[in-house]
Protein backbone atom coordinates (compact mmCIF):
# COMPACT_ATOMS: atom_id res chain seq x y z
CA UNK A 1 0.00 0.00 0.00
CA UNK A 2 1.27 3.42 -0.84
CA UNK A 3 1.73 5.93 1.92
CA UNK A 4 1.55 9.32 0.24
CA UNK A 5 4.79 11.03 1.20
CA UNK A 6 5.63 13.86 -1.20
CA UNK A 7 9.07 15.44 -1.33
CA UNK A 8 10.04 18.39 -3.50
CA UNK A 9 13.68 19.41 -3.66
CA UNK A 10 14.70 22.72 -5.22
CA UNK A 11 11.85 22.49 -7.72
CA UNK A 12 12.20 25.18 -10.35
CA UNK A 13 9.88 25.85 -13.29
CA UNK A 14 10.62 28.40 -15.98
CA UNK A 15 8.15 29.52 -18.64
CA UNK A 16 9.37 30.70 -22.06
CA UNK A 17 12.94 29.81 -21.12
CA UNK A 18 15.60 31.46 -23.29
CA UNK A 19 13.21 34.07 -24.69
CA UNK A 20 12.72 37.72 -23.66
CA UNK A 21 9.45 36.60 -22.01
CA UNK A 22 11.25 34.23 -19.66
CA UNK A 23 9.51 33.97 -16.32
CA UNK A 24 10.44 31.98 -13.24
CA UNK A 25 7.15 30.43 -12.14
CA UNK A 26 8.57 28.27 -9.36
CA UNK A 27 11.74 29.49 -7.73
CA UNK A 28 13.27 26.53 -5.92
CA UNK A 29 10.51 24.89 -3.91
CA UNK A 30 11.54 22.65 -1.02
CA UNK A 31 8.60 20.90 0.55
CA UNK A 32 7.90 17.65 2.31
CA UNK A 33 4.39 16.41 2.97
CA UNK A 34 3.86 13.65 5.47
CA UNK A 35 1.44 10.83 4.61
CA UNK A 36 -2.10 12.01 5.32
CA UNK A 37 -1.20 15.70 5.29
CA UNK A 38 -4.09 17.88 4.15
CA UNK A 39 -2.57 21.11 2.94
CA UNK A 40 -4.34 24.25 1.81
CA UNK A 41 -2.46 26.71 -0.39
CA UNK A 42 -3.21 30.40 -0.78
CA UNK A 43 -1.39 33.21 -2.54
CA UNK A 44 -1.98 36.09 -4.92
CA UNK A 45 -2.54 35.54 -8.64
CA UNK A 46 0.62 34.48 -10.40
CA UNK A 47 2.19 33.20 -7.17
CA UNK A 48 2.76 29.79 -8.76
CA UNK A 49 0.07 27.79 -6.93
CA UNK A 50 -1.32 26.09 -10.03
CA UNK A 51 2.14 25.72 -11.51
CA UNK A 52 3.18 23.87 -8.37
CA UNK A 53 0.36 21.35 -8.82
CA UNK A 54 1.00 21.10 -12.56
CA UNK A 55 4.69 20.43 -11.98
CA UNK A 56 3.85 17.68 -9.49
CA UNK A 57 1.28 16.18 -11.89
CA UNK A 58 3.67 16.44 -14.84
CA UNK A 59 1.77 18.80 -17.13
CA UNK A 60 4.63 21.32 -16.93
CA UNK A 61 8.26 20.18 -16.92
CA UNK A 62 10.64 20.96 -14.07
CA UNK A 63 13.69 22.98 -15.16
CA UNK A 64 15.57 21.90 -12.06
CA UNK A 65 14.97 20.03 -8.84
CA UNK A 66 13.30 16.73 -8.03
CA UNK A 67 9.92 15.31 -7.14
CA UNK A 68 9.57 12.16 -5.07
CA UNK A 69 6.34 10.45 -4.15
CA UNK A 70 6.61 7.54 -1.73
CA UNK A 71 10.32 7.68 -2.43
CA UNK A 72 9.84 7.18 -6.18
CA UNK A 73 11.52 9.78 -8.39
CA UNK A 74 8.79 11.27 -10.58
CA UNK A 75 10.64 14.23 -12.05
CA UNK A 76 11.24 12.65 -15.43
CA UNK A 77 8.21 10.42 -15.62
CA UNK A 78 5.46 11.37 -18.10
CA UNK A 79 2.12 12.74 -16.98
CA UNK A 80 0.06 9.64 -17.70
CA UNK A 81 2.40 7.48 -15.66
CA UNK A 82 2.29 9.81 -12.67
CA UNK A 83 -1.49 9.67 -12.86
CA UNK A 84 -1.26 6.15 -11.49
CA UNK A 85 -0.34 7.69 -8.14
CA UNK A 86 -1.77 11.20 -8.43
CA UNK A 87 -5.39 12.20 -8.94
CA UNK A 88 -6.46 15.77 -9.55
CA UNK A 89 -9.53 17.90 -9.85
CA UNK A 90 -9.23 21.21 -11.62
CA UNK A 91 -11.43 24.27 -11.56
CA UNK A 92 -13.30 23.57 -14.80
CA UNK A 93 -15.71 20.59 -14.50
CA UNK A 94 -15.52 20.06 -18.27
CA UNK A 95 -11.82 19.29 -18.03
CA UNK A 96 -12.28 16.74 -15.24
CA UNK A 97 -14.96 14.62 -16.90
CA UNK A 98 -15.88 13.42 -20.39
CA UNK A 99 -19.10 15.16 -21.39
CA UNK A 100 -19.85 12.73 -24.22
CA UNK A 101 -19.47 9.65 -22.03
CA UNK A 102 -22.14 8.57 -19.57
CA UNK A 103 -21.72 8.96 -15.81
CA UNK A 104 -21.17 5.21 -15.53
CA UNK A 105 -18.53 5.25 -18.27
CA UNK A 106 -16.74 8.15 -16.59
CA UNK A 107 -16.65 6.21 -13.32
CA UNK A 108 -15.50 3.03 -15.04
CA UNK A 109 -12.81 4.99 -16.87
CA UNK A 110 -11.50 6.50 -13.63
CA UNK A 111 -11.62 3.16 -11.86
CA UNK A 112 -8.83 1.93 -14.17
CA UNK A 113 -6.51 4.84 -13.35
CA UNK A 114 -3.15 3.33 -12.49
CA UNK A 115 -4.27 -0.11 -13.66
CA UNK A 116 -4.12 -1.92 -16.98
CA UNK A 117 -6.90 -1.31 -19.49
CA UNK A 118 -7.71 -4.60 -21.15
CA UNK A 119 -9.25 -4.88 -24.63
CA UNK A 120 -10.90 -8.11 -23.47
CA UNK A 121 -12.83 -6.80 -20.48
CA UNK A 122 -15.94 -4.66 -20.67
CA UNK A 123 -15.30 -1.04 -19.74
CA UNK A 124 -18.46 -0.69 -17.71
CA UNK A 125 -18.66 -3.20 -14.92
CA UNK A 126 -21.10 -2.37 -12.14
CA UNK A 127 -19.47 -4.79 -9.75
CA UNK A 128 -16.18 -2.91 -9.79
CA UNK A 129 -17.92 0.44 -9.41
CA UNK A 130 -19.71 -0.33 -6.14
CA UNK A 131 -17.59 2.05 -4.05
CA UNK A 132 -17.83 4.89 -6.59
CA UNK A 133 -21.58 4.44 -6.84
CA UNK A 134 -21.89 4.54 -3.06
CA UNK A 135 -19.94 7.83 -2.90
CA UNK A 136 -21.98 9.21 -5.76
CA UNK A 137 -25.27 8.41 -4.10
CA UNK A 138 -24.05 9.92 -0.83
CA UNK A 139 -22.98 13.26 -2.28
CA UNK A 140 -24.50 13.45 -5.72
CA UNK A 141 -28.18 13.41 -4.72
CA UNK A 142 -29.71 11.22 -7.37
CA UNK A 143 -26.65 11.00 -9.64
CA UNK A 144 -26.15 7.33 -8.83
CA UNK A 145 -29.52 6.53 -10.39
CA UNK A 146 -28.51 8.21 -13.63
CA UNK A 147 -25.44 6.18 -14.59
CA UNK A 148 -26.64 5.93 -18.17
CA UNK A 149 -26.93 9.71 -18.63
CA UNK A 150 -24.26 11.74 -20.39
CA UNK A 151 -21.97 13.61 -18.02
CA UNK A 152 -22.33 16.62 -20.33
CA UNK A 153 -26.00 16.92 -19.35
CA UNK A 154 -25.12 17.53 -15.69
CA UNK A 155 -24.82 20.95 -14.09
CA UNK A 156 -21.34 22.22 -13.31
CA UNK A 157 -21.72 21.36 -9.63
CA UNK A 158 -22.96 17.84 -10.27
CA UNK A 159 -20.16 17.34 -12.73
CA UNK A 160 -17.65 18.43 -10.11
CA UNK A 161 -19.10 15.95 -7.60
CA UNK A 162 -18.61 13.30 -10.26
CA UNK A 163 -15.02 14.50 -10.76
CA UNK A 164 -14.32 14.19 -7.02
CA UNK A 165 -15.75 10.68 -6.93
CA UNK A 166 -13.61 9.80 -9.97
CA UNK A 167 -10.49 11.20 -8.29
CA UNK A 168 -11.15 9.02 -5.24
CA UNK A 169 -11.72 5.85 -7.29
CA UNK A 170 -8.78 3.48 -7.02
CA UNK A 171 -7.43 5.59 -4.17
CA UNK A 172 -4.37 7.63 -5.22
CA UNK A 173 -1.31 8.40 -3.10
CA UNK A 174 -1.78 12.10 -3.65
CA UNK A 175 -4.83 14.22 -4.41
CA UNK A 176 -4.35 17.63 -6.03
CA UNK A 177 -7.24 20.10 -5.98
CA UNK A 178 -6.86 23.32 -7.94
CA UNK A 179 -9.62 25.73 -6.87
CA UNK A 180 -12.01 22.91 -7.59
CA UNK A 181 -15.02 24.75 -6.15
CA UNK A 182 -14.39 28.28 -7.37
CA UNK A 183 -16.45 27.89 -10.58
CA UNK A 184 -19.50 26.70 -8.63
CA UNK A 185 -22.37 28.55 -6.98
CA UNK A 186 -21.97 28.85 -3.17
CA UNK A 187 -24.34 26.02 -2.33
CA UNK A 188 -22.74 23.55 -4.75
CA UNK A 189 -19.28 24.74 -3.71
CA UNK A 190 -20.11 23.93 -0.09
CA UNK A 191 -21.39 20.51 -0.99
CA UNK A 192 -18.29 19.65 -3.02
CA UNK A 193 -16.08 20.91 -0.16
CA UNK A 194 -18.05 18.81 2.28
CA UNK A 195 -17.50 15.76 0.10
CA UNK A 196 -13.82 16.61 -0.23
CA UNK A 197 -13.36 17.02 3.51
CA UNK A 198 -15.21 13.85 4.41
CA UNK A 199 -13.36 11.83 1.77
CA UNK A 200 -9.93 13.15 2.67
CA UNK A 201 -10.52 12.48 6.36
CA UNK A 202 -11.88 8.99 5.87
CA UNK A 203 -9.22 7.88 3.39
CA UNK A 204 -6.29 9.86 4.86
CA UNK A 205 -5.08 10.52 1.31
CA UNK A 206 -2.37 13.17 1.19
CA UNK A 207 -4.07 16.23 -0.27
CA UNK A 208 -3.03 19.62 -1.59
CA UNK A 209 -5.89 22.06 -2.10
CA UNK A 210 -5.48 25.46 -3.68
CA UNK A 211 -8.12 27.97 -2.69
CA UNK A 212 -8.63 31.69 -3.06
CA UNK A 213 -10.83 31.70 0.01
CA UNK A 214 -9.04 32.47 3.32
CA UNK A 215 -11.88 31.01 5.35
CA UNK A 216 -11.65 27.69 3.49
CA UNK A 217 -7.89 27.70 3.86
CA UNK A 218 -8.31 28.00 7.61
CA UNK A 219 -11.25 25.70 8.03
CA UNK A 220 -9.87 22.73 6.14
CA UNK A 221 -6.64 20.82 6.43
CA UNK A 222 -3.87 20.47 8.99
CA UNK A 223 -1.36 22.68 7.24
CA UNK A 224 -1.47 25.96 5.33
CA UNK A 225 1.03 27.27 2.80
CA UNK A 226 1.23 30.84 1.52
CA UNK A 227 2.90 31.28 -1.86
CA UNK A 228 4.19 34.40 -3.51
CA UNK A 229 6.44 35.00 -6.48
CA UNK A 230 7.06 31.30 -7.08
CA UNK A 231 8.10 30.57 -3.52
CA UNK A 232 6.54 29.23 -0.36
CA UNK A 233 6.73 32.24 1.96
CA UNK A 234 4.84 30.87 4.93
CA UNK A 235 4.12 27.39 6.25
CA UNK A 236 1.69 27.14 9.16
CA UNK A 237 0.94 23.72 10.60
CA UNK A 238 -0.39 21.90 13.62
CA UNK A 239 -1.45 23.89 16.65
CA UNK A 240 -0.39 27.19 15.08
CA UNK A 241 -2.89 26.65 12.27
CA UNK A 242 -5.64 25.63 14.64
CA UNK A 243 -5.11 28.75 16.73
CA UNK A 244 -5.10 31.01 13.67
CA UNK A 245 -8.03 33.40 13.15
CA UNK A 246 -9.12 34.79 9.82
CA UNK A 247 -7.94 38.30 10.73
CA UNK A 248 -4.59 37.00 11.89
CA UNK A 249 -4.21 35.02 8.67
CA UNK A 250 -5.04 38.06 6.52
CA UNK A 251 -2.45 40.08 8.42
CA UNK A 252 0.16 37.38 8.07
CA UNK A 253 -0.70 36.99 4.38
CA UNK A 254 -0.26 40.72 3.74
CA UNK A 255 3.01 40.81 5.64
CA UNK A 256 4.71 37.87 3.92
CA UNK A 257 3.40 38.65 0.45
CA UNK A 258 4.44 42.32 0.68
CA UNK A 259 7.81 41.30 2.10
CA UNK A 260 8.46 38.81 -0.65
CA UNK A 261 7.56 41.38 -3.28
CA UNK A 262 9.84 44.02 -1.75
CA UNK A 263 12.63 41.41 -1.37
CA UNK A 264 12.41 40.86 -5.06
CA UNK A 265 12.49 44.57 -5.81
CA UNK A 266 15.63 45.07 -3.73
CA UNK A 267 17.37 42.03 -5.16
CA UNK B 1 -38.75 6.01 -61.97
CA UNK B 2 -40.53 2.72 -61.28
CA UNK B 3 -40.63 0.73 -58.01
CA UNK B 4 -38.35 -1.75 -59.75
CA UNK B 5 -35.80 1.04 -60.21
CA UNK B 6 -35.93 1.85 -56.50
CA UNK B 7 -35.58 -1.77 -55.41
CA UNK B 8 -32.87 -2.38 -57.96
CA UNK B 9 -31.00 0.68 -56.75
CA UNK B 10 -31.29 -0.50 -53.16
CA UNK B 11 -29.95 -3.96 -54.00
CA UNK B 12 -27.08 -2.35 -55.93
CA UNK B 13 -26.38 -0.08 -52.97
CA UNK B 14 -26.26 -2.96 -50.49
CA UNK B 15 -24.18 -5.22 -52.74
CA UNK B 16 -21.60 -2.59 -53.63
CA UNK B 17 -21.78 -0.70 -50.33
CA UNK B 18 -21.01 -3.45 -47.82
CA UNK B 19 -17.32 -3.89 -48.75
CA UNK B 20 -16.86 -0.12 -48.51
CA UNK B 21 -18.77 0.12 -45.21
CA UNK B 22 -16.00 -1.91 -43.54
CA UNK B 23 -13.50 0.79 -44.55
CA UNK B 24 -15.81 3.62 -43.52
CA UNK B 25 -15.82 2.06 -40.05
CA UNK B 26 -12.09 2.70 -40.09
CA UNK B 27 -12.60 6.29 -41.19
CA UNK B 28 -15.22 6.65 -38.44
CA UNK B 29 -12.71 5.48 -35.80
CA UNK B 30 -10.40 8.42 -36.45
CA UNK B 31 -13.01 10.99 -37.55
CA UNK B 32 -15.57 10.35 -34.82
CA UNK B 33 -13.96 8.41 -32.01
CA UNK B 34 -10.65 10.32 -32.07
CA UNK B 35 -12.18 13.48 -33.57
CA UNK B 36 -9.35 14.11 -35.97
CA UNK B 37 -8.82 14.01 -39.73
CA UNK B 38 -6.75 11.24 -41.28
CA UNK B 39 -6.23 11.44 -45.04
CA UNK B 40 -3.95 8.40 -45.13
CA UNK B 41 -7.04 6.39 -46.06
CA UNK B 42 -7.03 7.40 -49.73
CA UNK B 43 -3.69 5.58 -49.96
CA UNK B 44 -4.11 2.81 -47.39
CA UNK B 45 -7.29 1.65 -49.14
CA UNK B 46 -5.27 0.99 -52.30
CA UNK B 47 -2.46 -0.58 -50.26
CA UNK B 48 -4.95 -3.15 -49.01
CA UNK B 49 -6.37 -3.70 -52.49
CA UNK B 50 -2.88 -4.02 -54.01
CA UNK B 51 -1.63 -6.48 -51.43
CA UNK B 52 -4.78 -8.57 -51.90
CA UNK B 53 -4.39 -8.49 -55.69
CA UNK B 54 -0.71 -9.47 -55.54
CA UNK B 55 -1.48 -12.31 -53.12
CA UNK B 56 -4.43 -13.61 -55.12
CA UNK B 57 -2.74 -13.43 -58.53
CA UNK B 58 0.08 -15.43 -56.96
CA UNK B 59 -2.54 -18.13 -56.45
CA UNK B 60 -2.56 -17.86 -52.65
CA UNK B 61 -5.45 -17.94 -50.18
CA UNK B 62 -7.92 -15.06 -50.68
CA UNK B 63 -8.93 -14.99 -46.97
CA UNK B 64 -5.33 -14.65 -45.89
CA UNK B 65 -5.12 -11.83 -48.43
CA UNK B 66 -7.63 -9.92 -46.30
CA UNK B 67 -5.50 -10.24 -43.18
CA UNK B 68 -2.49 -8.98 -45.11
CA UNK B 69 -4.57 -6.12 -46.50
CA UNK B 70 -5.47 -5.17 -42.92
CA UNK B 71 -1.81 -5.34 -41.91
CA UNK B 72 -0.72 -3.23 -44.89
CA UNK B 73 -3.29 -0.55 -44.19
CA UNK B 74 -2.45 -0.58 -40.49
CA UNK B 75 1.25 -0.17 -41.25
CA UNK B 76 0.44 2.90 -43.34
CA UNK B 77 -1.51 4.30 -40.39
CA UNK B 78 1.47 3.77 -38.11
CA UNK B 79 3.74 5.67 -40.54
CA UNK B 80 1.29 8.57 -40.37
CA UNK B 81 1.39 8.32 -36.59
CA UNK B 82 5.18 8.41 -36.60
CA UNK B 83 5.24 11.63 -38.64
CA UNK B 84 2.56 13.11 -36.41
CA UNK B 85 4.33 12.18 -33.21
CA UNK B 86 7.99 12.62 -33.90
CA UNK B 87 8.02 15.30 -36.60
CA UNK B 88 5.16 17.01 -34.77
CA UNK B 89 3.16 17.49 -37.94
CA UNK B 90 -0.58 18.01 -37.46
CA UNK B 91 -2.32 14.70 -38.20
CA UNK B 92 -4.02 16.02 -41.32
CA UNK B 93 -0.69 17.14 -42.81
CA UNK B 94 1.17 13.98 -41.80
CA UNK B 95 -1.57 11.90 -43.41
CA UNK B 96 -1.47 13.88 -46.66
CA UNK B 97 2.27 13.27 -46.90
CA UNK B 98 1.88 9.54 -46.30
CA UNK B 99 -1.09 9.36 -48.69
CA UNK B 100 0.96 10.90 -51.47
CA UNK B 101 3.92 8.62 -50.81
CA UNK B 102 1.73 5.55 -50.73
CA UNK B 103 0.75 6.09 -54.36
CA UNK B 104 4.22 4.99 -55.47
CA UNK B 105 4.32 2.16 -52.98
CA UNK B 106 0.94 0.91 -54.18
CA UNK B 107 2.03 1.12 -57.83
CA UNK B 108 5.12 -0.96 -57.01
CA UNK B 109 3.03 -3.57 -55.18
CA UNK B 110 0.49 -3.79 -58.02
CA UNK B 111 3.22 -3.77 -60.67
CA UNK B 112 0.93 -1.99 -63.14
CA UNK B 113 -1.79 0.66 -62.82
CA UNK B 114 -4.44 -2.03 -62.63
CA UNK B 115 -4.63 -5.75 -62.10
CA UNK B 116 -7.50 -8.00 -63.12
CA UNK B 117 -8.67 -10.71 -60.72
CA UNK B 118 -11.22 -12.32 -63.04
CA UNK B 119 -10.71 -16.09 -63.13
CA UNK B 120 -8.71 -16.07 -59.88
CA UNK B 121 -9.85 -17.70 -56.68
CA UNK B 122 -11.32 -14.90 -54.54
CA UNK B 123 -13.48 -14.93 -51.41
CA UNK B 124 -16.48 -14.32 -53.70
CA UNK B 125 -15.76 -17.34 -55.91
CA UNK B 126 -14.94 -19.65 -52.99
CA UNK B 127 -18.01 -18.56 -51.00
CA UNK B 128 -20.53 -18.70 -53.85
CA UNK B 129 -18.85 -21.86 -55.15
CA UNK B 130 -19.45 -23.53 -51.79
CA UNK B 131 -23.18 -23.08 -52.42
CA UNK B 132 -22.93 -24.08 -56.06
CA UNK B 133 -23.79 -20.58 -57.21
CA UNK B 134 -21.99 -18.36 -59.73
CA UNK B 135 -19.67 -15.58 -58.49
CA UNK B 136 -22.18 -13.08 -59.88
CA UNK B 137 -25.04 -14.31 -57.69
CA UNK B 138 -26.29 -11.18 -55.92
CA UNK B 139 -27.91 -12.96 -52.99
CA UNK B 140 -24.80 -14.91 -52.01
CA UNK B 141 -22.41 -11.99 -52.47
CA UNK B 142 -24.66 -9.83 -50.26
CA UNK B 143 -24.74 -12.63 -47.68
CA UNK B 144 -20.95 -12.96 -47.79
CA UNK B 145 -20.22 -9.27 -47.29
CA UNK B 146 -22.99 -8.93 -44.67
CA UNK B 147 -21.28 -11.64 -42.65
CA UNK B 148 -17.93 -9.90 -43.03
CA UNK B 149 -19.41 -6.58 -41.93
CA UNK B 150 -21.20 -8.22 -39.01
CA UNK B 151 -17.94 -9.80 -37.86
CA UNK B 152 -15.83 -6.66 -38.23
CA UNK B 153 -18.50 -4.28 -36.89
CA UNK B 154 -19.23 -6.59 -33.98
CA UNK B 155 -15.56 -6.83 -33.02
CA UNK B 156 -15.22 -3.05 -33.27
CA UNK B 157 -18.24 -2.47 -30.99
CA UNK B 158 -16.86 -4.97 -28.47
CA UNK B 159 -13.44 -3.37 -28.56
CA UNK B 160 -14.81 0.16 -28.10
CA UNK B 161 -16.88 -1.07 -25.14
CA UNK B 162 -13.82 -2.60 -23.45
CA UNK B 163 -11.57 -0.94 -20.92
CA UNK B 164 -9.03 -0.20 -23.65
CA UNK B 165 -11.74 1.05 -26.01
CA UNK B 166 -13.11 3.36 -23.34
CA UNK B 167 -9.62 4.85 -23.01
CA UNK B 168 -9.61 5.47 -26.77
CA UNK B 169 -12.99 7.19 -26.69
CA UNK B 170 -12.08 9.29 -23.67
CA UNK B 171 -8.89 10.39 -25.45
CA UNK B 172 -10.93 11.59 -28.42
CA UNK B 173 -13.37 13.48 -26.22
CA UNK B 174 -10.97 14.98 -23.70
CA UNK B 175 -7.29 14.13 -24.09
CA UNK B 176 -6.27 16.24 -21.12
CA UNK B 177 -8.58 14.32 -18.84
CA UNK B 178 -7.53 11.00 -20.35
CA UNK B 179 -3.89 11.70 -19.46
CA UNK B 180 -4.94 12.69 -15.94
CA UNK B 181 -6.61 9.28 -15.68
CA UNK B 182 -3.41 7.54 -16.74
CA UNK B 183 -3.99 7.04 -20.46
CA UNK B 184 -0.98 7.31 -22.76
CA UNK B 185 -2.85 9.42 -25.32
CA UNK B 186 -0.11 9.10 -27.93
CA UNK B 187 -0.41 5.34 -27.78
CA UNK B 188 -4.19 5.67 -28.03
CA UNK B 189 -3.80 7.69 -31.23
CA UNK B 190 -1.35 5.13 -32.63
CA UNK B 191 -3.85 2.37 -31.91
CA UNK B 192 -6.68 4.33 -33.52
CA UNK B 193 -4.64 4.95 -36.68
CA UNK B 194 -3.59 1.30 -36.77
CA UNK B 195 -7.16 0.05 -36.44
CA UNK B 196 -8.63 2.77 -38.66
CA UNK B 197 -6.25 2.26 -41.57
CA UNK B 198 -6.23 -1.48 -41.00
CA UNK B 199 -9.98 -1.54 -41.59
CA UNK B 200 -9.57 0.73 -44.62
CA UNK B 201 -6.91 -1.64 -46.01
CA UNK B 202 -9.16 -4.61 -45.31
CA UNK B 203 -11.94 -2.80 -47.15
CA UNK B 204 -9.59 -2.30 -50.11
CA UNK B 205 -8.99 -6.05 -50.15
CA UNK B 206 -12.74 -6.72 -50.01
CA UNK B 207 -13.57 -4.23 -52.76
CA UNK B 208 -10.84 -5.59 -55.04
CA UNK B 209 -12.23 -9.11 -54.61
CA UNK B 210 -15.86 -8.07 -55.05
CA UNK B 211 -15.14 -5.98 -58.15
CA UNK B 212 -12.60 -8.38 -59.58
CA UNK B 213 -9.80 -5.86 -60.06
CA UNK B 214 -7.41 -3.50 -58.28
CA UNK B 215 -6.64 -0.05 -59.62
CA UNK B 216 -4.00 2.32 -58.30
CA UNK B 217 -6.54 5.15 -58.36
CA UNK B 218 -9.38 3.30 -56.67
CA UNK B 219 -8.80 5.07 -53.34
CA UNK B 220 -9.22 8.62 -54.60
CA UNK B 221 -11.87 10.41 -52.57
CA UNK B 222 -12.22 7.65 -49.93
CA UNK B 223 -12.10 10.13 -47.07
CA UNK B 224 -14.81 12.27 -48.63
CA UNK B 225 -17.09 9.34 -49.46
CA UNK B 226 -16.50 7.92 -45.97
CA UNK B 227 -17.27 11.17 -44.20
CA UNK B 228 -20.34 11.70 -46.41
CA UNK B 229 -21.62 8.26 -45.45
CA UNK B 230 -20.96 8.91 -41.75
CA UNK B 231 -22.74 12.27 -41.81
CA UNK B 232 -25.67 10.78 -43.71
CA UNK B 233 -25.94 7.88 -41.27
CA UNK B 234 -25.88 10.22 -38.31
CA UNK B 235 -28.85 12.11 -39.71
CA UNK B 236 -30.78 8.89 -39.11
CA UNK B 237 -29.02 7.53 -36.01
CA UNK B 238 -27.80 10.25 -33.73
CA UNK B 239 -26.84 8.51 -30.52
CA UNK B 240 -23.10 8.39 -30.06
CA UNK B 241 -22.45 4.99 -28.61
CA UNK B 242 -20.20 2.42 -30.30
CA UNK B 243 -23.15 0.28 -31.44
CA UNK B 244 -25.19 3.16 -32.81
CA UNK B 245 -22.11 4.65 -34.43
CA UNK B 246 -21.34 1.41 -36.29
CA UNK B 247 -24.97 1.09 -37.38
CA UNK B 248 -24.94 4.71 -38.54
CA UNK B 249 -21.90 3.98 -40.71
CA UNK B 250 -23.65 0.98 -42.27
CA UNK B 251 -26.89 2.84 -42.87
CA UNK B 252 -25.10 5.92 -44.18
CA UNK B 253 -22.94 3.91 -46.58
CA UNK B 254 -25.94 2.13 -48.05
CA UNK B 255 -28.00 5.32 -48.07
CA UNK B 256 -25.31 7.25 -49.89
CA UNK B 257 -24.77 4.55 -52.48
CA UNK B 258 -28.53 4.18 -52.85
CA UNK B 259 -28.80 7.84 -53.83
CA UNK B 260 -25.96 7.39 -56.33
CA UNK B 261 -27.48 4.16 -57.74
CA UNK B 262 -30.83 5.87 -58.05
CA UNK B 263 -29.19 8.73 -59.89
CA UNK B 264 -27.59 6.22 -62.26
CA UNK B 265 -30.91 4.45 -62.91
CA UNK B 266 -32.81 7.62 -63.63
CA UNK B 267 -30.06 8.57 -66.05
CA UNK B 268 -28.31 11.48 -64.34
CA UNK B 269 -25.07 12.34 -66.11
CA UNK B 270 -22.24 10.52 -64.23
CA UNK B 271 -20.15 13.67 -64.61
CA UNK B 272 -22.44 15.18 -61.98
CA UNK B 273 -21.76 12.51 -59.33
CA UNK B 274 -19.08 14.47 -57.48
CA UNK B 275 -21.42 17.44 -57.36
CA UNK B 276 -24.16 15.16 -56.02
CA UNK B 277 -21.81 13.97 -53.28
CA UNK B 278 -21.08 17.55 -52.29
CA UNK B 279 -24.82 18.26 -52.19
CA UNK B 280 -25.41 15.23 -49.95
CA UNK B 281 -22.75 16.45 -47.50
CA UNK B 282 -24.33 19.91 -47.40
CA UNK B 283 -27.82 18.45 -47.00
CA UNK B 284 -26.74 16.02 -44.25
CA UNK B 285 -25.05 18.77 -42.26
CA UNK B 286 -28.01 21.07 -42.86
CA UNK B 287 -30.58 18.52 -41.71
CA UNK B 288 -28.55 17.63 -38.65
CA UNK B 289 -28.36 21.36 -37.80
CA UNK B 290 -32.13 21.76 -37.85
CA UNK B 291 -32.90 18.86 -35.55
CA UNK B 292 -30.28 19.46 -32.90
CA UNK B 293 -31.20 20.08 -29.33
CA UNK B 294 -27.65 21.11 -28.57
CA UNK B 295 -25.03 22.75 -30.71
CA UNK B 296 -22.26 20.64 -29.36
CA UNK B 297 -22.81 17.57 -31.51
CA UNK B 298 -22.61 19.40 -34.79
CA UNK B 299 -19.55 21.21 -33.60
CA UNK B 300 -18.13 17.77 -32.94
CA UNK B 301 -17.84 17.47 -36.70
CA UNK B 302 -15.03 19.98 -36.59
CA UNK B 303 -12.35 18.23 -34.57
CA UNK B 304 -10.50 20.46 -32.16
CA UNK B 305 -13.08 23.20 -32.01
CA UNK B 306 -15.57 21.36 -29.94
CA UNK B 307 -14.11 21.88 -26.51
CA UNK B 308 -13.83 25.64 -26.72
CA UNK B 309 -17.38 26.05 -27.97
CA UNK B 310 -19.05 23.57 -25.63
CA UNK B 311 -20.23 25.98 -22.97
CA UNK B 312 -23.14 23.95 -21.70
CA UNK B 313 -21.86 22.83 -18.36
CA UNK B 314 -19.72 25.87 -17.69
CA UNK B 315 -22.35 28.56 -18.06
CA UNK B 316 -24.70 26.83 -15.67
CA UNK B 317 -21.99 26.40 -13.06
Amino acid sequence: MTTGELRLEGLRVIFNGGTPDERVALDGIDLTLAPGDYVTVIGPNGAGKSTLLNAIAGTVPAARGSIFLDGLPLTRSPEHRRSALIARVMQDPRINTCGDLTIGENLAFAERRGRSRSPFRLGRSRARLAESIRLLSEYGRGLSGRLGHLAGDLSGGQRQVLAMVMALANLPSLLLLDEHTSALDPEMADRVLELTDAAVRSTSVTTVMITHNMRQALEYGNRLLIMSEGRIVDDIGGAAKQALTEDALIERFRAVVAESVSDRLIA
Amino acid sequence: MTPADVIGALVDAIATGLPYAVGYLGIWVVFRVMRDFDLTVDGSFVTGASIAALWITSGLDPWLALLLAFAGGGAAGLITFALHRWLRLPLILASIVVGVGLFSVNLKILGSPNVNLIGQSTITTTFTGAFGATPYDRGFTILLFSLVFLLVGGLLVLFLSSQAGLALRATGINAQMARAQGVDTARAMALALLIGNGLVGLSGGLVAQSQGYSDVNMGVGSILFGVTSILLGEVLLRRQTPLWGVLAVLLGTIGYRFLLALALRVGIDPDLYQGLTALIVVAAVGISLIGRTSRSRLLGMLPGQRRTLDTKAGSRA
